[in-house]
């Protein structure tokens, strides 16, 4: 009966929540983590010696210097994507801003080992957004009014160790707690012109996962000012915990039908790899370059089958000390879609728009402490099938531009 | 049960791995450091210990051109104030002396490994215990910054300064002796003759108003101190740099630090009976009641 519901209103060209309910599953790199780290693009997993490493290869953390050692990340991140002709014509925009803690880190030498303890959020989205339409395809005119609220977020925290072998080599681990939180309200309404015949459709969804994140890494450093990183992670959802209710009524209905669920279907993550080099000529340029492998995987999550494509995204990056008070840090990365393809002819396609992106921060030292401000930037176009089913498929782009501040301590 | 004999055979490699694997005690790579910190190279234990030697002949050597003053209450005062800044200093791992010698230079010293001296000429010259705390701070950050074996190093071999004075301490042919004893005359020249690189001092100005702050100190001592005995003619230790210039440089790094017009303690009535006083009043009654249990007579 409520199937038959939304089958009708998705008739209406009213978005289903499964569509929408993703902050952004389908980059991996959509928030840059760390103090120098988020300058260069993220292209860090070669350098890593600060409490950024513990995030990007905690094998780097050996090689950190000063007694101890702290970083903290504010940013701010606002998120556009638009899919261009959805309803009458008209573009649908989704804009998400978020004011976040992005990451916090310390570094403690324990004899030969380096412990850490980090605080990181890679992914955070908050929308809250009110959009009309203007409808002449049913109703004989009517008014189509989105009322999205959005939030969705991924925590990380956790303890970090490394160990020097030699002067060479080190190795490092880190067992990240993994939450990730998400609450989601659709509220639409489809009223006629004529105020005669209306549809509303009120969709709910929250979940609630916790699980495990241990990032192992290894640095070497074949000859002098030449660093290689190489780390491997995972995500493994331990536990999920997942709400639906959806209420629609209209005038061609008696009562309002309603539908109140619960699942623990737990999301899967892939496998991630990351290489990187980073090249040290002199004490005031660093460059740096990471690849990063993201596997193929599946999974069914409220009866909907989620396919992800494996990934390949690169990073580049530099560093340069104008002098010892003041550093410049600048990067590219690439953001590609971990969804397939859209291809004409098929249903219920997940929206795949490849990103590129640049950052650039300023940093200022003085003897025991750095703050540095910046930003990146990052875009792409690409396709979608943003009403599901095999509605029609519409270009879509996505733009998403992060002002951090950070500082750190050490002594 | 394999992730369990994974983790056992991890913990058996890292026990059963020679120490000589973790070779460079927790020391960066060199060419890892960066600019800001390139200047806070990582020293071992052992390196500390050959350093603290070095400076302590340097300091034997000092002290038989000096007198010491015979004031003991005065030493005490002095001692007590320079330990208190070592307290918030960046090498917790020194311990540092502070000795008054009786010279008529309006003058302060330092000596690797953490041996301070100032002149009672300059203890006359001072009006409260801010201006002392800013001087004695200045020559911590000599200490702390390793200028004499940075410099010293400079001008002798290319390894790193710790490494020169480890080979001249270590070694045991004559010929090591006889470059250590050089290393010390070296040294002994460049306190009371040459003096540091200006940048050097500078740095250690920069340094000392902020240990000042961190110790409650009003930064500005060291301010009025350099502020007055730049116009002093003649008198002034000739191995300070123009005056001018090191007053302002300072102020644009207090102002830098947001540290310029912090108002701290300044402690003049108890600097006063401190140093003032013939030493039949004993001033450290005053710290006292301030510190309980501060000192022992």
């Amino acid at each position: 009966m409520i199937r038959r519901y939304l089958q009708g209103a998705a008739m209406l060209a009213l978005f289903s929540l499964a569509t929408t309910s993703g902050a952004d599953e389908f980059h991996y790199n959509n928030i840059l983590i760390g103090d120098r780290a988020s300058g260069m693009g993220g292209a860090y997993t070669a350098v890593s010696d600060d409490p950024g490493g513990m995030y990007y290869n905690p094998a780097g953390i050996a090689y950190s210097t000063g007694k101890n050692l702290s970083a903290s990340v504010n940013a701010y991140s606002v998120s556009n994507r638009t899919y261009k002709g959805v309803i009458g014509g008209q573009d649908w925009t989704r804009t998400s801003s978020t004011l976040l803690p992005n990451f916090f880190g310390i570094i403690q030498p324990v004899g030969k080992l380096k412990l850490g303890f980090s605080y990181a959020v890679p992914d955070s989205n908050q929308e809250d957004q009110d959009q009309r339409f203007n409808r002449s395809d049913v109703f004989g005119g009517a008014t189509h009014t989105v009322n999205f609220n959005n939030k969705n977020d991924t925590n990380l925290f956790g303890p970090s160790a490394a160990v020097q072998l030699s002067d060479s080599l080190s190795i490092g681990a880190t067992l990240y707690v993994h939450k990730r939180s998400t609450e989601a309200i659709l509220n639409q309404s489809l009223v006629s012109n004529s105020g005669t015949s209306y549809t509303w459709v009120n969709g709910y969804t929250e979940s609630d996962e916790w699980g495990l994140k241990p990032i192992v890494g290894v640095m070497w450093a074949p000859m002098d000012k030449l660093s290689l990183g190489l780390t491997v992670s995972k995500t493994v959802v331990l536990s999920s915990d997942i709400l639906t209710q959806t209420t629609i009524s209209s005038d061609t209905a008696t009562l309002p039908a309603r539908t109140f669920d619960t699942y623990h279907d737990k999301r899967k993550y892939p496998y991630q790899v990351t290489a990187g080099v980073a090249f040290f000529p002199d004490s005031s340029l660093l460059l740096s370059g990471d690849v990063s492998y993201y596997s193929a995987y599946e999974y069914t999550f409220v009866n909907t089958l989620n396919k992800r494509e494996a990934v390949l995204n690169g990073a580049v990056g530099a560093e340069y000390y104008v002098n010892k008070n003041w550093a410049v840090r600048g990067g590219l990365f690439t953001d590609f879609a971990n969804t397939p393809a859209v291809v004409d002819g098929g249903t219920n396609q997940k929206e795949h728009i490849d990103m590129f992106g640049g950052s650039l921060t300023v940093s200022h030292f003085t003897k025991n402490t750095s703050i540095s401000c910046g930003g990146s930037y990052k875009f792409g176009n690409g396709k979608s099938q943003v009403l599901g089913g095999n509605n029609p498929i519409q270009d879509a782009s996505s733009n998403n531009w992060t002002m951090f501040v950070s500082s750190s301590y050490s002594y | 049960m394999k992730l369990v004999s994974l983790l056992f055979s991890i913990a058996l490699l890292y026990t059963l791995l020679p120490q000589t694997l973790f070779a460079a005690e927790n020391k960066a790579l060199d060419w890892r450091a960066r600019a800001p910190a390139v200047d806070r190279d990582s020293y071992s234990e052992s390196d500390t210990d050959e350093e603290l030697k070095f400076g302590r002949e340097i300091a034997a050597r000092l002290l038989g051109q000096y007198k010491l003053s015979g004031n003991e209450k005065l030493q005490k005062y002095v001692n007590l104030v320079g330990t208190t800044l070592t307290q918030n200093c960046s090498r917790p791992e020194l311990v540092f002396h502070f000795v008054v010698i009786e010279s008529g230079e309006i003058n302060a010293y330092s000596t690797p490994g953490g041996y301070v001296f100032v002149t009672t000429a300059v203890l006359e010259q001072m009006d409260n215990e801010a201006e002392l705390a800013g001087v004695l701070a200045h020559e911590i950050s000599h200490v702390t910054e390793r200028h004499i074996v940075k410099e010293l190093s400079l001008k002798g071999a290319e390894k790193s300064a710790v490494a020169s004075i480890s080979a001249l301490i270590g070694g045991a042919s004559k010929s090591a002796g006889i470059a250590f004893s050089q290393a010390v005359d070296k040294a002994v020249d460049m306190i009371l003759r040459d003096g540091y690189k200006k940048e050097d001092e500078m740095q250690a100005d920069a340094d000392a108003v902020l240990l000042c702050a961190f110790s409650a100190y009003d930064p500005s001592g060291l301010v009025t101190f350099l502020d007055k005995v730049g116009k002093i003619k003649g008198g002034v230790g000739k191995t300070y740099p123009v005056y001018d210039l090191r007053l302002a440089t300072l102020q644009r790094a207090m102002s830098d630090e947001g540290i310029a017009g912090v108002k701290l303690a300044l402690n003049t009535e108890r600097f006063t009976k401190a140093v003032k006083a013939d030493g039949s009043d004993n001033p450290l009654n005053l710290i006292r009641n301030v510190i309980p249990g501060g000192t022992n007579d």
